[in-house]
């Protein structure tokens, strides 16, 4: 029903082969490519929040809860029950999704205003950071190890992060896909006029509450099932997986990126990620948390001087880049 | 058992007029100007570690402090009215949100630079000794940070509605358009609401450390114990306010009791859920 | 051409303690333009939000078709059949005009083919196809109107309602915008009920008029009867000084 054009389709193309080649261009260090993982991590979970952020102009600061959720009910199946961690994802992305719905759903009814669901999104971390924190049987303070393996795919444990890179790298490009098919196909028109005037959007006939839940739906799942794979990554499971700081960071890039759009907050991600990688590892040993105030300084910038974010940016960069080239 | 129980909501009833007094803030600013603050709850953290400052640095006892706090956060609020707030009070509900996230980000963050996690109190107030009723306690510092709390609740009901200017403040509120038209200034109005629930906030901050310490994650609690009586309290002023606080701070007195000490935020956000599933009223937009 | 489309009873809505309507009645024929007068402050668009879903009455039944939507919300009213444009507008900056369109247009059709079909449909009725690339957000007053009509139209309703559509526009244009409500109306046969200050617009434009004044109806016939109403004189040199 909804179809690519050429130029969408040689730009995925492009994009999947640059990712193919990473790991190469990195020589294969474990470091960098343990890195790059984490920072293509982050881009999932910051293109799937466009659904929710940017196409439903939800601001929701839920992703932690989400990814938290995702790594819990991943782990607790693997180490309870040897539940092989593709079918634990699948799972943790439908727990996220449930949590998602219980506080989506009165929220997001029509006439209701968008701080209540804001709200509730944001704190979600931390009470779920104190609820497995205190909930001894399957959380409590210490970490629980996932079961040691160097290579199992079953498991998903593997001695090299490559692997999670490539998966992380597919992942990345389906929802890169999910979003521009989305935005194509009636979903997306209906979330943006929700976005732009929820009033008018409901007297054209759109159910607003049920459009906001189908896209709450479908990033919540995208990011449960990415912390199931954290989980794996990482080899253990622990309240500290609840980050508010990661909710944050993902709302940031994603309206510095543009709300809205796929190419913007996907490069600031690799940009700025790598930069408050860099702040974090060098001068955030010296004062806590300076990335975040980094973080916290651009938000309120981009929000007062330039709110439709750097995506205007990069289309005219785009522009100016198919003119050259053709 | 039953001792236990009424102790706890003793104790529930006292929170709650303090609990209030914080959301007041709150409610003045969304309630009564529609102007989003996420960062409410950092105000309250940010007043409670200004007190311990003052305490540290001047011997500053904190039931005197509100002499300063009180001016200081008034002018703090119109500050940050003007330099964040103001830009973007006609924009969309996401752009106050987004600034207000970045403030809160900033104030978190800068707190736990500055003073470190580890919780922060004041060993010696005036408000010392305890008061026996039978065989239930009562805290000196809680029973009187809850008269003053109510008494400062009374005080700004009747300034809203007895006096000009909270006259003015309210009908800026009701019709937007009608105000300006009267002639009333309607920004110079925010920045003053803006100013005053920020004061209430400082007085708020100043009797809590009478009685308790803070930490960078207290503005988290305080920030969701607001909301939630905002929530509950609807368009009920200054009474719906204090009957919400009262409410909320018996809930969550009962829970601690007889649940988990540790649980306070779980308990709170649940009570939020719960309102928001069944008691929306107060948070629909206005008409 | 006889039948009722639209059937409002007793309807009473307050705000505190204000009554904005007050056992408003009436009824609206099929085919008919049906015009809503009345000073600032009348309810007339109270009126609208009764209607359409955005308010809930606190008495009264509202009937459309014969399905009672008293209550109903906004975008199940909208299926049933009726559209309205906004006293303010309200558009959709970050699309362009034909997106705006296509968002209207989604209800009525699924197929795309089909959607295109009606997209361009209304772009030409309305004549904004000259723009249709243009972005919201930099279209004018008229054309901004001119889209929240469009969209509108695009979903196909039965019953269209619009508030103060005329406001702002040029005598050029509001003629333009009558002959174009009469062909909306006759072509395609859809029943309009227009709320308007802009007298010569709403006297040339409708077939029957009601009177609303602090929330009551005053008044309620053909274009000329009404103006020569005492009651409804008397509204409005009242509250002119």
């Amino acid at each position: 029903m909804v179809s690519l054009e050429r130029s969408e389709i040689i730009s995925m193309l492009a994009l999947s082969i640059t990712f193919a080649a990473i790991p190469f261009l990195l020589s294969f260090n474990n470091y960098y490519i343990f890195i790059a993982t984490t920072i293509t991590l982050l881009a999932v979970i910051v293109v799937a929040w466009n659904l929710i952020g940017g196409l439903a102009g939800q601001l929701d600061l839920a992703s932690g809860a989400y990814l938290g959720l995702g790594t819990y009910v991943t782990g607790t199946l693997l180490i309870r029950f040897e539940l092989t961690p593709w079918l634990g994802m699948i799972l943790g992305g439908l727990t996220a999704s449930s949590i998602a719905l219980l506080i989506g759903y009165p929220t997001f009814r029509f006439g209701i205003r968008e701080v209540w669901y804001a709200l509730s999104s944001a704190a979600l971390v931390p009470i779920l950071k104190t609820l497995f924190l205190l909930w001894e049987d399957v959380g409590g303070p210490a970490e629980r190890y996932l079961p040691y393996y160097s290579w199992s795919f079953y498991h998903l444990r593997f001695s090299t992060y490559i692997v999670y890179f490539y998966i992380l790298g597919a992942l990345l490009i389906i929802t890169v896909l999910i979003n521009v098919l989305i935005k194509k196909a009636k979903l997306g028109y209906y979330l943006v006029a929700i976005r732009d005037n929820e009033e008018a959007a409901e007297m054209l006939g759109i159910n607003t509450r049920k459009y906001k839940l189908y896209a709450l739906t479908l990033y919540s799942f995208i990011v449960g099932t990415v912390g199931g794979l954290y989980a794996c990554i990482t080899g253990y499971i622990h309240p500290s997986h609840f980050d508010f700081w990661l909710s944050i960071q993902v709302a940031v890039l994603g309206i510095v990126g543009g709300l809205g759009s796929v190419a913007g907050p996907l490069i600031i991600t690799f940009i700025l990620g790598g930069l408050a990688e860099y702040l974090r590892t060098t001068l955030g040993a010296y004062v806590e948390g300076l990335h975040l105030i980094f973080y916290g300084a651009i938000l309120m910038l981009i929000i007062l001087y330039k709110p439709e974010g750097v995506s205007s940016w990069i289309k005219t960069i785009f522009q100016k880049l198919k003119t050259a080239i053709l | 058992m039953i001792e236990l129980l009424i102790q706890s909501i003793f104790n529930g009833l006292l929170m709650g007029c303090v609990y209030a007094l914080a959301a007041m803030g709150l409610a003045l600013i969304f309630g009564v100007m529609n102007i989003i603050n996420f960062a409410h709850g950092e105000f309250v953290m940010l007043s409670m570690y200004l007190v311990f400052v003052l305490n540290a640095f001047l011997n500053l006892d904190p039931a005197l402090s509100p002499l300063l706090t009180v001016p200081l956060f008034f002018i703090f609020g119109i500050g940050v009215y003007y330099l964040l707030i103001n830009k973007v009070v006609t924009g969309p509900p996401l752009s106050q949100i987004a600034v207000t996230v970045g403030l809160l980000i900033l104030l978190r963050n800068m707190i736990l630079a500055l003073f470190k996690a580890e919780p922060r109190g004041i060993p010696y107030t005036m408000f010392t000794g305890t008061l026996q009723l039978g065989s239930y306690v009562i805290t000196m510092s809680r029973l009187l940070s809850a008269i003053i709390s109510i008494i400062s609740l009374v005080i700004l009901h009747l300034f809203l509605t007895k006096t000009y200017l909270g006259i003015t403040l309210r009908a800026v509120t009701d019709d937007v358009e009608a105000a300006s038209l009267m002639g009333i200034n309607v920004r110079k109005m925010y920045a003053f609401a803006f100013g005053l629930g920020s004061s209430m906030i400082g007085l708020a901050g100043s009797l809590i450390m009478t009685f308790q310490q803070v930490n960078p994650l207290t503005g988290l609690l305080y920030g969701l114990l607001s909301w939630c009586i905002v929530a509950m309290a609807g368009l009920g002023g200054v009474s719906g306010v204090l009957f919400s606080g009262l409410l909320l701070g018996i809930s969550e007195s009962i829970g601690l009791t007889f649940w988990d000490p540790r649980a306070r935020e779980i308990i709170i956000y649940l009570i939020f859920i719960l309102i928001l599933w069944f008691k929306p009223t107060g948070l629909f937009a206005k008409r | 051409m006889e039948n009722t489309i639209l059937s409002v009873r007793n309807i009473v809505k307050r705000f505190g303690g204000l009554i904005a309507l007050n056992n408003v009645s009436f009824d609206v024929k099929e085919g008919e333009i049906v015009g809503i007068i009345g000073p600032n402050g009348a309810g007339k668009t109270t009126l609208f939000n009764v209607i359409t879903g955005f308010y809930k009455p606190d008495d009264g039944k509202i009937v459309f078709r014969n399905n009672d939507i008293t209550g109903l919300p906004p975008h199940k009213i909208s299926h049933l059949g009726i559209a309205r444009t906004f006293q303010v507008s309200k558009p959709f900056p970050s699309l362009t005009v034909e997106e705006a369109i296509k968002v209207g247009a989604f209800k009525s059709a699924n197929q795309e083919r089909l959607i295109k079909g009606i997209v361009d449909e209304t772009l030409s009725l309305i004549g904004l196809n000259y723009i249709r690339s243009r972005h919201c957000s930099e279209c004018n007053l008229v054309q901004t109107k001119l889209i929240e009509l469009g969209r509108a139209l695009a979903t196909r309703p039965s019953l269209l309602l619009l508030d103060e559509i005329a406001a702002g526009l040029n005598p050029f244009e509001i003629n333009e915008l009558i002959e174009l409500l009469r062909k909306i109306n006759k072509e395609k046969q859809i029943t309009i009920c227009v709320i308007e200050h802009v007298m010569k617009f709403i006297m040339n434009v409708s077939d029957r008029i009601i009177v609303l004044h602090h929330g009551e109806k005053i008044s309620e016939g053909r274009p000329t009867e009404v103006s020569k109403d005492p009651r409804v004189v008397q509204a409005y040199l009242g509250v002119v000084r």
